[in-house]
């Protein structure tokens, strides 16, 4: 960093007397020599003195007097104990307002990266299979099997959960914008999965899936407090939410499912007396 | 936080209502004059100050207690006024000449207009105007930052805590703020006769 740059941030603090000594000397040493720096310091200066008359109207007393009830009368209103949730437009203008420029650039690079990307995707990619795939999979979905359609659901629905999940316990209100976590969003995922966890419930009633019974059990607990969390700022109730995930062990758990599953993938694809069995046989 | 600021936080998020008139009495002016010297106007101000106590009582439960209250209450105040600034200027504004301005000024409880005043040179009113004006040209972040430090005294640190930003950002947008008025000023400036003084 150049002098003159060094100078100048330390004009606010200089003004205000918010400078150390060794600075101070610094800054006094510099404008002596420096003919720019002496200018500049003396117009922000000459600048702040004259922004120093600027007189901001005084209310008189009679409008304070009457302030409390003009409050409550617009709190009687407005209700105000009802919690409003902030709108996503207002939380991303709001994230942005204070960003630096270079995270500012940042995201722009990112949106038209991925942009190019899903265009090149688009416009580049050989059409005419999905269509015919798309055409294909209404036919292929009516020959599926009653098991291997309660397996897909199943996998969906972990899936599923596990994103929900993540989106949760990687949220840390201590350096993050509560509503960042879009928490109406994964409320209303949290109840779909929750009366999907129904139906599956019943499919496994009459197996012997014990495992995966008790995966989705232990999920549709959760995500049933998900559901049911007041605000984005119920930091406390996040707490337990996330305690317990860890307690039941429900990620570990969902590995092991995810693991299963691929190991079984892997043995479908190298033939064995076993691939024909396509469930998840936990 | 001060320990009876601390009390009356609690005692707020218990649902008790006269706790929470001893807070709005203490924080109504320092509320008001942050949101007024942002928005430029009283009216908007005003509805800012109450807006920043409803969200206080919306959120005072989840307040952490080992924060400052007053910065706090400055970040919701910065906040709720550069969203209504935003959503402002979104909408059609009619331009405002000089006599309107004077009316405005004349109908703000407590202000002294100058028929009200004759001591009050009209070569102050103009100046008032042109001050205000160029506070209004400047970015509402830029303006958050230079009010916050030049009429109500917060420190670089405290304000880089309230935006959440760096001591160094809160410099950049101040001198940035101060070079813009410095242009819209010039004419005070390169005119020693009409120069401000001091007094």
């Amino acid at each position: 960093m150049s002098d003159c740059k060094k100078c100048q941030d330390l004009f606010c603090e200089a003004f205000y007397e918010e400078i150390d000594a060794e600075q101070k000397r610094f800054l006094e040493s510099h404008i002596r020599v420096c003919e720019g720096c002496k200018s500049e310091y003396a117009g922000m200066t000459s600048t702040l003195k004259i922004m120093e008359k600027r007189a901001r109207p005084e209310p008189e007393q009679a409008y304070w007097n009457g302030y409390w009830s003009r409050l409550a009368r617009r709190m009687e209103e407005e209700n105000p104990l009802t919690p409003k949730s902030e709108s996503w437009r207002r939380t991303f203008i709001r994230a942005f307002t204070f960003a630096p420029k270079w995270a500012l650039q940042t995201a722009t690079a990112l949106v038209l990266v991925v942009l190019g990307i899903y265009l090149g995707k688009m416009l580049f990619s050989p059409s005419a299979p999905a269509v015919q795939q798309a055409r294909q999979m209404p036919a292929v979905a009516s020959q599926v099997e009653p098991d291997v359609e309660f397996t897909h659901r199943a996998q969906n629905y972990i899936e599923r959960s596990k994103l929900i999940l993540l989106a949760l316990i990687n949220f840390d209100p201590e350096t993050e914008d509560p509503y960042a976590l879009n928490l109406p969003y994964q409320q209303q995922v949290s109840r779909e999965l929750v009366r999907e966890a129904s139906f599956l419930k019943q499919g496994i009633a009459d197996s012997d899936q014990r495992r995966l019974q008790n995966l989705i059990t232990d999920l549709e607990v959760i995500l049933l407090q998900i559901a049911n969390l007041e605000s984005e700022r119920d930091f406390e109730a996040i707490e337990l939410v996330k305690k317990g995930v860890d307690s039941r062990g429900i990620l570990l758990q969902i590995h092991v499912t995810d693991f299963r599953q691929s190991t079984k993938v892997r043995d479908k694809k190298t033939p064995s007396p076993t691939a024909s069995d396509t469930s998840l046989n936990m | 936080m001060v320990r009876d600021e601390q009390v009356l936080v609690d005692r707020i998020s218990t649902g008790d209502n006269t706790a929470f008139q001893e807070f709005v009495e203490r924080y109504k002016k320092k509320i008001y004059y942050i949101a007024y010297d942002i928005t430029g106007d009283h009216d908007d101000a005003e509805d800012v100050s109450q807006e920043v106590f409803i969200k206080v009582l919306r959120s005072v439960k989840t307040f952490r207690r080992n924060a400052k209250i007053s910065s706090w209450l400055y970040q919701i105040s910065v906040n709720a006024s550069i969203d209504l600034l935003r959503k402002k200027s979104s909408k059609p504004e009619k331009l405002m000449d000089d006599i309107e301005r004077a009316d405005i000024q004349e109908n703000l409880p407590g202000s002294s207009s100058l028929a009200q005043n004759p001591e009050r040179s009209a070569e102050d009113f103009i100046i008032q105007n042109h001050i205000s004006e160029a506070l209004q040209k400047v970015s509402p972040k830029e303006r958050s930052v230079f009010v916050m430090r030049h009429y109500n005294e917060l420190k670089i640190r405290e304000i880089a805590e309230i935006l959440s930003v760096s001591p160094g950002t809160v410099k950049a947008l101040f001198y940035r703020a101060t070079r813009k008025l410095r242009k819209e000023l010039s004419f005070y400036l390169g005119n020693p006769g009409l120069e401000v003084s001091d007094e």
